[in-house]
């Protein structure tokens, strides 16, 4: 980290379909709160578990850690991509059989640390919960310019 | 450090119940739960059920938290149209599925007794 003070931009984007609320005012409060408290006071209230992904975001010292709630999905139904430094996990999820059969989207997109490694990417899924650890940069990559 | 999961502390986990022929059905939600914390007790005619979730590694720093870290504790009391005898339960991916059998009615049978 040297003397770079490392920056917590892992952002959200939270394009949740079918959503029940609109995340506008999360996303404020994420946006403002961003820093070393968010983790404690952005959101306490429970998500209605069938429509909305929950995320925890933890570091330790080699990676991030995000875990996504989403009970009821099977790992076939989801999907991992990283793109542009930005992470979106997705699916549809079929639940009940027959005439009540439902089909559930959903979508939650992660702005990346920039000392995530975004190739270097461990994903699990797990009695519902989808944890992905983002490998830390070793080294601060200081960016050289050339002059012409 | 506050994210540790406190396991003095429940929630209520959301369900869903439904109805067919010839049993009841229900679909307990409970994520991050694995099978061996997981706890299902029928006591006379409640079937009580503690889950516990898997909690971080006390060396992570939380940076952002959304999932709620209690614990889960639901009873559900059973009719007496349920045979509790023949409840069968699953847990995959984060839901329970119990399948509450009814109780299967004695059929009458019509028999000739025999005089002597």
């Amino acid at each position: 980290m040297g003397s770079v003070s490392l920056k917590h931009t892992m952002q959200t984007n939270h394009t949740i379909l079918p959503s029940r609320f609109t995340f506008n005012q999360l996303d404020q409060v994420l946006n403002r709160l961003w820093g070393e408290t968010v983790a404690h006071t952005a959101v306490t209230q429970p998500f209605p578990t069938d429509t909305a992904v929950p995320v925890d975001l933890h570091e330790d010292q080699t990676h991030y850690h995000a875990h996504f709630d989403l009970p009821g999905v099977r790992k076939e139904e989801l999907s991992v991509k990283i793109q542009k430094g930005i992470l979106e996990v997705s699916g549809t999820s079929q639940n009940g059989q027959g005439n009540y059969s439902q089909s559930t989207s959903f979508k939650r997109e992660l702005l990346l640390p920039e000392d995530a490694v975004s190739d270097d990417i461990t994903a699990r899924f797990e009695n519902g919960v989808l944890h992905l650890a983002v490998a830390k940069a070793t080294a601060p990559q200081p960016k050289t310019i050339t002059i012409n | 450090m506050n994210h540790a999961s406190p396991t003095d502390r429940f929630s209520t986990p959301a369900y869903r119940l439904n109805e067919q022929e010839t049993t009841y059905q229900a679909e307990i939600i409970l994520p991050g739960v694995a099978r061996e914390n997981l706890e299902v007790r029928l006591e006379k005619d409640v079937l009580h059920l503690t889950g516990k979730r898997t909690a971080y590694p006390e060396t992570w720093r939380p940076l952002h938290r959304e999932i709620p870290s209690a614990n889960f504790r639901l009873g559900l009391r059973l009719g007496r149209e349920v045979d509790s005898s023949r409840i069968t339960a699953e847990l995959r991916d984060g839901i329970l599925k119990l399948a509450l059998p009814k109780v299967i009615p004695a059929i009458p049978v019509t028999r000739a007794i025999e005089v002597n």
